[in-house]
């Protein structure tokens, strides 16, 4: 027996013949169509690459916090997901993840503020870190990742601040100076953490099939 | 101890080379020139000016080659002594960023460096007359640095995933693969006879391969700084070393001078915050640096 894949017109039109999909939009159904796939294209866009630089190093161990105790810098959080692009879970993926301390400094004799992280059946991952330092060759702050999962393309990218002062507070024009793409400039959140503020992004990441 | 002498540049010279006669030094400047100084005079006696948007892919000591590569990513080589165009490819592509010649100048080797991804990138081995011969998967993350065997038979290539691969030059199958090292190596060369491979970076250590086996030979306590230049004197007892400090441009390094069979520190002189280039001339009587700065220093031996 052939089975017959539906289109996403096919399925589309399915559902509003049948009631299951009701617009409260005045717009056509080729307009309804273009909108909808238009969204889930957008939410399905693979994290975008960055470089991976010259400090990688293996085999970090699976930490999730990466700073010691009463190590300088300003407390961060970094927590995300790794999905797919179709919006499925990717448990397993592992997440390198590596950057400067508070002064610029790679650990390369160690692994101070660098990770390997496995993510567990909600795909999500955590770390509690401190934002990087500047250093002069790349002067944004920045976090390096390098994700792997068996059956997905590895991605090589990195993490920006929009608070940043290289970014003259205004990332959407100045990320080109540093960034490949303007979403890896991330909004950072000030919580409130016991006795202390402290920074917090997301970064979610989004695989593509290999 | 200080340095011997210093030849002066009107441009930052990155990247330095005796010609095969011992006579003179070329060096490749910020401006886009090559300069070619007359070690007695200490003058220059032939300037090779790169076209707009060319670059410098390798000027390997003691050859008379410089080879370049334009926007397009096209190949060029030149003579250093004559200033003349030998060859041109169409071969490569635009991302290539580096290129190694062979000793006996019968294939080229270009990468493109520092990739932009997180795909594969690719080593390629080209003919002379701008074929590719073979093409290799050379890690996650781009090619910090490559070296031709003196004998020609060997490729191989440091990735910024921190691991060597070495292949065949003439098929480009894999022969080697060192995959025991943590960080990434910025500077490789082998000795002269072909049996070492000598790596470092950024864990600061020079480490020496047998270049049968792969297997880790020996390695050097670790330098004060990030190792970015090495280099084998001609007879291979001496490696000479240079640093790197990428954490604040004005911060000097050290150069240094190793003993091959020991590791023992024979010399340290200073250098600006990245000594980009180090070379041994033809006699081994005399040792290059470039350090980024207005001039070339020159080590007696």
């Amino acid at each position: 027996m052939t089975i017959h894949r539906l289109s996403r017109r096919e399925i589309f039109e399915n559902c509003i013949t049948r009631g299951l999909l009701l617009s409260a939009i005045p717009l056509s159904q080729p307009q309804l169509l273009s909108a909808w796939q238009e969204e889930e294209a957008k939410a399905a866009k693979p994290t975008p690459k960055d470089v991976l630089g010259p400090f990688f190093k293996k085999g970090a161990p699976n930490q999730r916090v990466l700073h010691t105790a009463g190590s300088p810098g300003f407390p961060l959080r970094v927590t995300g997901k790794v999905t797919n692009t179709r919006g499925e879970k990717v448990p397993g993926a592992k997440i390198e993840i590596w950057q400067a301390d508070h002064a610029g400094l790679y650990d390369l004799e160690g692994f101070r503020y660098r990770a390997g992280l496995i993510t567990t059946e909600s795909s999500d991952y955590a770390v509690e870190t401190i934002l990087p330092g500047h250093y002069d060759d790349r002067p944004a702050q920045h976090i390096h990742y390098l994700i792997s999962a068996p059956g997905y393309r590895t991605l090589v990218t990195q993490a920006y601040f929009a608070t940043d002062p290289f970014f003259e507070g205004n990332p959407d024009k100045t990320y080109t100076k540093m960034a490949k793409s303007r979403d890896l400039v991330r909004t950072v959140t000030l919580i409130e953490a016991p006795g202390t503020p402290r920074a917090a992004i997301t970064f979610d990441i989004c695989l593509e099939k290999a | 101890m200080a340095i011997d002498r210093k030849i002066p540049s009107d441009s930052e010279v990155r990247e330095v080379a005796f010609t095969s006669d011992g006579a003179a030094l070329a060096g490749a400047c910020q401006d886009r020139k090559v300069r070619v100084w007359d070690l007695a005079k200490g003058t220059v006696r032939q300037t090779l000016e790169l076209e707009k948007g060319d670059r410098v892919g390798a000027l390997p000591t003691g050859s008379d080659v410089l080879a370049t590569l334009t926007r397009e990513g096209q190949i060029k080589t030149w003579n250093l002594q004559t200033g003349k165009v030998g060859i041109r490819l169409p071969g490569a592509t635009p991302e290539t960023s580096d290129l190694a010649i062979s000793p006996d100048r019968r294939f080229l080797v270009s990468s493109n460096g520092t990739a932009s991804n997180g795909s594969e990138e690719m080593v390629r081995i080209w003919e002379t007359d701008g074929r590719q011969r073979a093409s290799m998967p050379a890690g996650i993350g781009g090619t910090a640095t490559f070296a031709i065997s003196p004998d020609n038979s060997m490729v191989v290539a440091s990735s910024y995933d921190a691991n060597v691969r070495a292949w065949s030059a003439r098929n480009g199958e894999l022969i080697g693969l060192i995959e025991e090292l943590p960080v990434a190596m910025f500077a490789m060369t082998f000795s002269p006879d072909g049996k070492l491979l000598a790596t470092a970076g950024a864990n600061r250590i020079v480490y020496l391969w047998d270049t049968g086996t792969w297997k880790l030979a020996r390695k050097f306590a670790p330098h004060k700084e990030m190792i970015s230049s090495l280099a084998f004197s001609p007879d291979g007892k001496l490696i000479l070393t240079g640093g790197f400090n990428v954490i604040t441009l004005k911060h000097p390094v050290d150069v240094v001078l190793h003993e091959t069979s020991t590791g023992k520190i024979l010399r340290t002189e200073t250098g600006a915050h990245r000594v980009s280039s180090v070379a041994f001339a033809p006699d081994g009587k005399i040792a290059a640096f470039a350090d980024g700065q207005k001039s070339v220093s020159l080590l007696k031996l």
